[in-house]
């Protein structure tokens, strides 16, 4: 993740492995399938930043992304199955603070439309490979920001809406049919938000705002359908 | 956060002392012609009032008033003894956000601008950039918006924001060090009392300080607009383009030199372009008028008003009034006539 001044400059890129589980049932009848499903992940990612006033800063930021998702699939032909569905976002940010330098805690919701496609492209003796593309429409988020210390009053914000790509390639082993190994690739922008008041004790003590953050991510998963 | 105060308060008396001394002694020797087409002709009765417009606007890019002020930029003139200057102003507001800056050990994560309460009303929103915390380095800046900022008898409003570069040694009164300092000014203004000025456009600055009262500045800019308005009404609104200031001060001695282009409205006839040029570098005691120097004011046709200091009492105006380089008329006044004009 990256959040990047007007002017196009780095802020604070943060970094890392998030290893997550992910659970989701299915009900098919006929050419259609309607799912719901769950995912969570969590880890430290490295944090390298800067502080309000521009000094560079290194940390780790605590990382909790949940999801739930409501999807429904209609299988056109036996190489075509399309996708829409609503997903349900949500982020948490505990960057660390250390000695004298205070850290940030950010929750993040947002609602998200989904809508794409799979295709089946490719039988082998060893493996069937299909790959899926989503388009994803985004809500803006509504974040809610606590300071360490207690610096500031906790303030609310409301970033902008943005689109985003998922892209994911499934190999499913011949010999393993209830197994799915997935690439994929997930990209979101999201543009700066307006300024909100930042608050000390219930008084005006200046402005605050979400830069423009951009979220990317490199996704491995295993599945296991039973 | 001790040792921040100091450094902080020095650098703002410490810039203060240079300017003032370089307003008054020193030699620059710089006198270079900077000659620009103008489009007013001088003449026997507006020479006068030429000639006051140009000390003016000299004194509004040089130093004037107390010890204690720091003016580069318009002087509001109030009468008073510690009238401040823009400078000075400016850079009090801007040490004091940084030594507030409540934020500055916060990680950026969302990104904050602070907004501070002004002594007697009003407030300054400021965004600060540092590469240490609580220290002043070359690369950092500090951009500010006033509010209806109340100083004591002083209030600020617009916005200006400064860079520094090239820091070298501790910003303090007494010790050796050099810097500068870039200076954008966006409806800036300072009031006090009946008067207000106003200050659109941009400013380099830079000191070189060996010790105490012994320093040398220089200032220069593309375009600096100077606004000043008495009881509401505009009474000056002119542009000083492709500007500078050299000067130099050694104990209480100060010497200056200004070149520069004005436009505007004038408190004269012929409101149009004027040329303005150091010919001889001025010398005077601080807090007390030049008693050397001579500076040139060139409008259309090449007529030209040169003004020559007698002593710190008294200037000679020699009237140029067809351009052909030969002085056709000496008017004898004084610094304090001259300035009575404005």
């Amino acid at each position: 993740m990256q959040e990047v001044a007007g002017s196009g400059k780095r802020l604070v890129e943060e970094r890392g492995w998030l290893p997550g589980l992910e659970l989701a049932a299915t009900y098919a009848s006929d050419h259609w399938r309607f799912r719901i499903k769950g995912e969570t992940y969590r880890n430290d990612l490295a944090y390298d930043g800067q502080l309000q006033n521009g000094a560079a800063f290194s940390t780790s930021t605590g990382t909790v992304q949940n999801r739930l998702a409501f999807e429904i699939e209609r299988q056109i032909n036996d190489k075509l199955i399309l996708l829409a569905g609503v997903e349900l976002d949500r982020w948490q940010r505990r960057i660390q603070g250390s000695g004298s330098v205070l850290g940030l805690n950010e929750n993040y919701r947002s609602t998200r439309l989904l809508l794409g496609a799979e295709s089946a492209i490719l039988k082998t003796s060893y493996c069937d490979v299909s790959t899926k593309a989503l388009l994803v429409i985004a809500q803006p988020e509504q974040l809610h920001v606590s300071f360490g210390n207690q610096l500031f009053d906790d303030a609310e914000l409301e970033t902008r809406s943005a689109t985003g790509l998922r892209l994911e390639a499934d190999f499913v082993p011949v010999g393993a049919p209830d197994m799915v190994f997935s690439l994929g690739f997930d990209t979101l922008r999201i543009g700066r938000s307006n300024d909100a008041v930042l608050k000390k004790n219930g008084l005006a003590a200046g402005f605050v705002s979400q830069p423009e953050h951009r979220r990317n991510a490199f996704v491995m998963r295993m599945r296991y359908q039973f | 956060m001790q040792l921040v105060d100091i450094k902080y308060s020095a650098g703002a008396m410490m810039i203060s002392a240079a300017m003032v001394a370089g307003c008054g002694g020193g030699g620059g020797g710089d006198s270079a012609a900077t000659a620009t087409a103008a489009t007013s002709t001088i003449s026997s009765s507006n020479a006068p009032d030429v000639a006051a417009n140009a000390v003016n606007a000299s004194n509004g890019i040089s130093q004037s008033g107390s010890v204690s002020s720091l003016i580069t930029g318009v002087t509001v003139d109030t009468g008073n003894a510690g009238s401040a200057g823009l400078i000075d102003t400016s850079l009090q507001q801007i040490y004091k956000v940084l030594e507030k800056q409540a934020a500055a050990n916060l990680v950026a994560g969302v990104t904050t601008t602070q907004s501070y309460p002004c002594t007697n009303g009003g407030s300054i929103s400021a965004t600060v950039s540092e590469a240490m915390t609580g220290t002043l380095s070359s690369g950092d800046s500090v951009a500010l918006a006033a509010t209806q900022c109340i100083e004591g008898s002083t209030t600020l409003n617009g916005g200006l924001s400064v860079s520094f570069s090239n820091l070298s040694g501790t910003p303090g009164s007494a010790t050796a060090w050099s810097g500068a300092l870039g200076l954008n000014f966006k409806n800036f203004s300072i009031a006090a009392g009946t008067e207000a000025a106003l200050v659109n456009g941009d400013m380099a600055l830079s000191i070189n300080q060996l010790g105490y009262m012994d320093a040398a500045a220089s200032i220069s800019g593309n375009s600096l607009q100077l606004s000043l308005s008495r009881s509401g009404a505009v009474v000056i609104d002119r542009t000083l383009s492709a500007y500078s200031y050299t000067g130099a001060v050694k104990s209480n001695l100060e010497t200056y030199s200004v070149n520069f282009t004005m436009t505007g409205d004038f408190k004269i006839a012929s409101n149009g372009a004027y040329s303005v040029t150091t010919t001889t570098p001025f010398k005077r005691l601080t807090g007390a008028y030049p008693y050397q120097g001579a500076l040139k004011v060139t409008g259309s046709g090449n007529t030209s008003v040169t003004l020559t200091a007698l002593d710190n009492a008294n200037v000679r105006l020699d009237i140029d009034k067809n351009g052909d380089g030969a002085t056709d008329e000496t008017v004898n006044t004084t610094w304090a006539a001259l300035k009575s004009k404005i």
